[in-house]
């Protein structure tokens, strides 16, 4: 958890009052997480990210009681929007299998790209790969790297021990160094096929500096 | 976390993420809040209600969702417009609040707002029936079989919809339909300008207040809509359609051929412009519908229309008595109604199948008996003076029920493949006596999901047993779906079992499937539920699965692990399937040192008594892995027995059986019994010309077999005759039909070919004209040839080439073709595939002719110590001389 972030209480608090009927509460709740959840819903469906927004923050009116006490404000915000993405997800697959986010990703579900939110070369390659891994292992990485969340506030986003995030995250970064690798073989900024994320990532970084 | 965040390279490609204050973040922004906070006029209450949002509007006024501070729940709120007495909208809400019924949606309270009267009702998260489109008939007709269940239970405590149509109809992601907007739009003015008249009842555009008749009107005007794609009364104005229903001027459904005719005529009846014409009430309605459903093929749709009706009877009789076993008797009765079997029978000759008479006659036997056993367990069941003990006991039979169900809506396909297999697929139907050995405890009742995931499940194995299995898998993928919220071992069981069975038959068993993990997960399952009958098959399926993955060890303990099971059980058929089992592994383990034990098995087989098509099968298969280790006589005994349960069992034109015949053909062949074995294969052609036609793969291949006798038995014309139908139905350019193609492209044509140039050549040069011989071999495709060098049998074919190259004289060719085949002809003697013997004499020839005596004896000598009954005398007679010859050279 890092500084800028409001303690946990408050954002319960907003919650509280904006069930009761304080709307500006409800208004400074929205702005404190509007853009987490923006960025959370963008890279993964190509339209309705307003209508998930929505659905997401109804739904922290609904189901707070069966998380009060025990979960970070965020964790829940998150617990929610993870829950409403697959769900979304899952009525938008094509064919009549069961949705496992462990197993599909989400080029295989919905192949026409998201609206651009990457001015950069390399910042939408990173997107383009996330994509191209399971769904679990994307929102895993998402929420430990952009959302600075600990591995055990991930395990109760996910529904999974802390020992498995941890096993799972190493599982995921390999997952994205090679997709990262198969979209950028060939490229300017790829100068190893290391199958090495952080060796390549301080390649990446370099080239990024000094252009 | 340190060794995660160590990693700064991925953490700094990462960054803190795309931020998100471009143009369409920022209207996405201001669009939200402005829906979640209202800034543009939504009221911050209503009644002690918190809006959240508005979510719609109507004619009948604007919908919100909103938060209930008391009950500490999500509800809709309905703010009406216009003239409605808030009085009179209270006496209905009360009325409605009073029926709780599934198919109706809950109305929690009412009141005023702001001069008007408002509802706040259960929040349904869904979509309306009309936005739930791209719907097949079975399953719109199982929602609207909902609707009308809610809208009897209304109708029965006096409320009248007065506005049904499809947006009144929400249906929960749950699956459930709800009938929403109960007594909000009586005729009046008001009411009638502002709804669409589409579905409104002739009597409501007469201004006469709605009645139930009315109600029935509207909900099949909307069942027209959603089985037809078009209103039932059309017009481009309100005025114009109003019109058309005032005249009774119905529109013709654009498709009629997909909905069926009854289905058909329960909507026309609706929609009569005279109410005592339409249906006496909507259960009169659900009667025709679930009486159309069970005569067509819906048998998952009757399973829900049943249970509408069970559930609006209850409602509508609050608990008065009805006897459980006359509904039972009465579903087993119409199960296998007169106009079933008819129309089965009908399907089962449409086909013009030899065999389909035959088949019909088992098939229907088998239901009989199956049927007159369920009644016979139901009435035992129902006599049972301990009412938990009875219940438990018609819950199973109420599960048979629905096998029986499924396999009949299977059978009920067009198909000729679903013919042929029926047998073998009703052989899985489960013992209705198992039901009087059910030792489960009573656990929750077959509520609407379970009964759904059963019937799923039943509807699988049948698809199983008639060999469509990508079918069976979607149906179960599904089902495991919905199982997630029954919550039942015992069904979570039933269904693995059945995934890993199926996964057995398409996807096989090795590391890379999940065949044996699904299987394993559903013993886990089956003990979990304390049900002895799973608990068995999965033991037997595991046993089977690691059978066919060769892990014979293992295969044997989980069988072990099933006797000690079954011990003290009565449950024939599976020991029975098991001690074939057993004989099968104990064959490949022990090989002929345990034949004690193999017989053992079997011996215990017969003594089940069992005699069923998958028996046959399992002894079929016995016999090919012993006639592969060349122990024709065993091979033989189990043929024979398998051939003996077929004609039984499938009937002796049943194609099956020609299988067996085929084999025990080959097995004269072996031992040069000539005459035996052309009987055999002429049998097994008539067979399969009558059930396939002439011109199919299978007969071809019987009839390579037969040439092959001919030609071993010294008639060569007669051989070549045959030899050269089979080359010109492998030439043909006609595609073969589909259930063909597998054979084709696994080992079919591309095999023949080979096969009959191989013969032909052969009769050359028994002829003694070594260059038409050579001029047969050359038109082995080149296909052939490359993959000829994998595949041992495929090798043998090029044995006569080298021959006929040698006897020309042009040995370096022969010696190229001898060498490309040797190493695949090695192998295949080393496996005793290849029992030909023109390859070492080919050999011996050219060392002969090339006077390296010593060699040719040296290939020589291990062909003739193969003292093989198969070798015919012809071949036998060329090995003895070319032996004869080289050992004299050898002297000089």
């Amino acid at each position: 958890m890092t500084d800028s972030t409001p303690a946990p209480d408050s954002d319960f608090e907003l919650l509280q009052a904006w069930r009761e009927g304080d709307v500006q509460s409800g208004e400074d709740l929205f702005a404190r997480h509007f853009e987490g959840l923006c960025r959370f819903f963008r890279n993964k469906v190509s339209d309705g990210v307003d209508d998930l927004i929505q659905r997401t923050f109804l739904l922290l009116v609904e189901r707070r009681d069966q998380f009060e006490g025990r979960s970070s404000f965020r964790t829940y915000l998150f617990v929610v929007a993870r829950n409403e993405l697959y769900r979304e997800l899952s009525m938008r697959r094509r064919t009549a299998d069961k949705f496992h986010p462990l197993e599909v990703s989400l080029v295989e579900i919905s192949p026409s790209p998201p609206s651009v939110m990457a001015r950069k070369r390399e910042e939408r390659a990173l997107l383009e790969a996330l994509r191209r891994i399971p769904i679990e292992h994307q929102v895993m990485l998402e929420l430990y790297f952009w959302e600075n969340m600990t591995a055990g506030a991930i395990g109760e986003v996910l529904e999974v021990p802390e020992g498995t995030v941890r096993t799972r995250i190493r599982r995921a970064r390999a997952l994205l160094a090679q997709q990262l690798e198969s979209l950028e073989a060939g490229g300017a900024l790829l100068d190893t096929t290391d199958a090495n994320i952080d060796q390549w990532a301080r390649s990446v970084k370099k080239v990024v500096e000094s252009s | 976390m340190s060794e995660m965040d160590s990693d700064d390279g991925l953490k700094q490609r990462f960054g803190s993420g795309p931020s998100q204050d471009d143009l369409e973040a920022r209207h996405w922004r201001g669009s939200v809040a402005e829906r979640l906070f209202g800034r543009g006029g939504a009221p911050v209450s209503i009644g002690r209600f918190r809006v959240l949002s508005r979510v719609g509007s109507g004619g009948a006024g604007v919908v919100y969702s909103a938060w209930d501070p008391k009950l500490e729940r999500r509800v809709a709120v309905k703010v009406l417009r216009g003239a409605h007495d808030p009085r009179e909208v209270e006496r209905e809400a009360k009325l409605l609040a009073k029926l709780s019924h599934p198919n109706v949606v809950a109305v929690y309270d009412v009141g005023e707002h702001e001069g008007g009267a408002f509802l706040a009702m259960e929040f349904v998260d869904g979509e309306t029936l009309l936005e739930n489109d791209a719907l097949g008939w079975e399953d719109a007709l199982a929602l609207l079989g909902q609707a009308a269940a809610g809208l009897q239970a209304a109708h029965d405590v006096g409320v009248v919809h007065g506005d049904v149509k499809p947006r009144n109809m929400l249906v929960g992601t749950d699956g459930r339909l709800r009938v929403t907007d109960f007594g909000t739009a009586h005729a009046g003015d008001e009411q009638f300008l502002g709804a669409t008249p589409a579905y409104m009842a002739p009597e409501q555009a007469r201004g006469v207040v709605a009645t139930a008749l009315s109600d029935q009107f509207s909900l099949c005007a909307t069942a027209f809509e959603l089985f037809y794609g078009v209103r039932p009364f059309a017009g481009g104005s309100a005025d114009e359609i109003r019109a058309a229903l005032l005249e009774g001027d119905r529109q013709d459904p654009p498709n009629p051929g997909k909905i069926p005719r009854w289905l058909r005529e329960s909507l026309e009846r609706g929609l009569s412009t005279e109410p005592v014409q339409r249906h006496a009430d909507l259960n009169a309605l659900l009667t025709a519908w679930r009486r159309g459903s069970r005569s067509n093929r819906g048998a998952v749709t009757v399973g829900v229309l049943a249970l509408a009706t069970i559930a609006a009877a209850a409602a509508s009789q609050s608990g008065a008595g009805v006897d459980p076993c006359g509904e039972a008797r009465e579903r087993i009765v119409s199960l296998w109604s007169p106009q079933r079997r008819q129309a089965l029978s009908d399907q089962f000759q449409s086909h013009g199948l030899a065999f389909a008479e035959q088949t019909w006659t088992r098939v229907e036997s088998e239901i009989d008996g199956h049927v007159e056993e369920l009644q016979g367990v139901l009435s035992q069941a129902c006599a049972l003076p301990n009412e938990e003990a009875s219940l438990r006991r018609r819950l199973c039979v109420e599960r048979r029920i629905i096998e029986v169900e499924a396999i009949l809506d299977v059978l009920e396909t067009d198909d000729p493949a679903v013919v042929e297999e029926s047998v073998l697929a009703l052989a899985l139907l489960t013992d209705p006596q198992g039901c009087v050995l059910d030792a489960r405890p009573l656990g929750a009742p077959d509520e609407e999901e379970r009964r759904a995931v059963l019937e799923a499940v039943a509807r699988a194995r049948a698809l199983r047993g008639v060999g469509k299995l990508d079918e069976a898998l979607a149906t179960l993928r599904r089902a495991r779906r919905d199982a997630h919220e029954v919550r039942d071992p015992a069904v979570t069981a039933r269904i693995l079992l059945e995934l890993g069975d199926t996964l057995v038959l398409r996807e096989g068993v090795s590391d890379d499937t999940p065949t044996l993990a699904t299987l394993e997960a559903a013993l886990l399952a089956a003990d979990a539920a304390d049900a002895p009958h799973l608990t068995a098959q999965a033991l037997l399926s595991l046993a089977n699965a690691n059978h066919r993955a060769t892990r014979f060890d293992e295969a044997l303990r989980w069988l072990d692990r099933l006797d000690a099971h079954l011990q003290g059980f009565e449950a024939p058929r599976l020991k029975g399937r098991a001690a074939t089992l057993r004989a099968l592994v104990g064959s490949m383990v022990g090989g002929w040192e345990d034949e004690a034990a193999t017989r053992d098995a079997l011996d215990r087989l017969r003594e089940s008594g069992v005699r069923d098509a998958w028996l046959g099968l399992g002894l079929n298969n016995l016999g090919e892995a012993e006639f592969e280790q060349r122990d024709d006589v065993s091979a033989a005994l189990h043929y024979t027995q398998a051939l003996e349960i077929w004609n039984d069992v499938l009937g002796p034109s049943h194609p099956t059986t020609a299988g067996a015949r085929g084999n025990l053909g080959e097995i004269a062949l072996f031992r040069g019994e000539f005459d035996i074995a052309l009987e055999h294969f002429l049998h097994a052609l008539e067979i399969r010309s009558a059930a396939w036609g002439a011109d199919s793969y299978w007969v071809a291949h019987t009839k390579a077999h037969v040439a092959d006798v001919h030609r071993l038995a010294g008639r060569p014309d007669e051989a070549e005759s045959i030899y050269r139908d089979v080359l010109a139905f492998t030439q043909r350019e006609l595609p073969l039909p589909e259930s063909e193609m597998f054979f084709a492209l696994d080992t079919g044509v591309d095999r023949l070919q080979p096969w009959a140039l191989h013969g032909l050549a052969l009769l050359e040069l028994q002829r003694g004209d070594p260059q038409a011989a050579l001029a047969w071999a050359n038109q082995v495709d080149s296909n052939s040839q490359v993959r000829a060098e994998r595949h041992p049998d495929l090798s043998a074919r090029f044995d006569v080439k080298a021959l006929a190259l040698v006897e020309l004289g042009r040995f370096e060719e022969a010696t190229s073709v001898l060498d490309r085949f040797e190493p695949s002809w090695t192998s295949a003697y080393a496996n005793g595939v290849y029992k030909g013997v023109y390859a070492p004499l080919a050999r011996a020839e050219l060392a002969r002719r090339q006077a390296r005596p010593g060699d040719a004896c040296a290939v020589l000598l291990p062909a003739t110590v193969i003292d093989d009954p198969g070798v015919p005398a012809e071949d036998q007679r060329r090995l003895d001389t070319a032996l004869e010859s080289c050992a004299v050279s050898q002297l000089h």
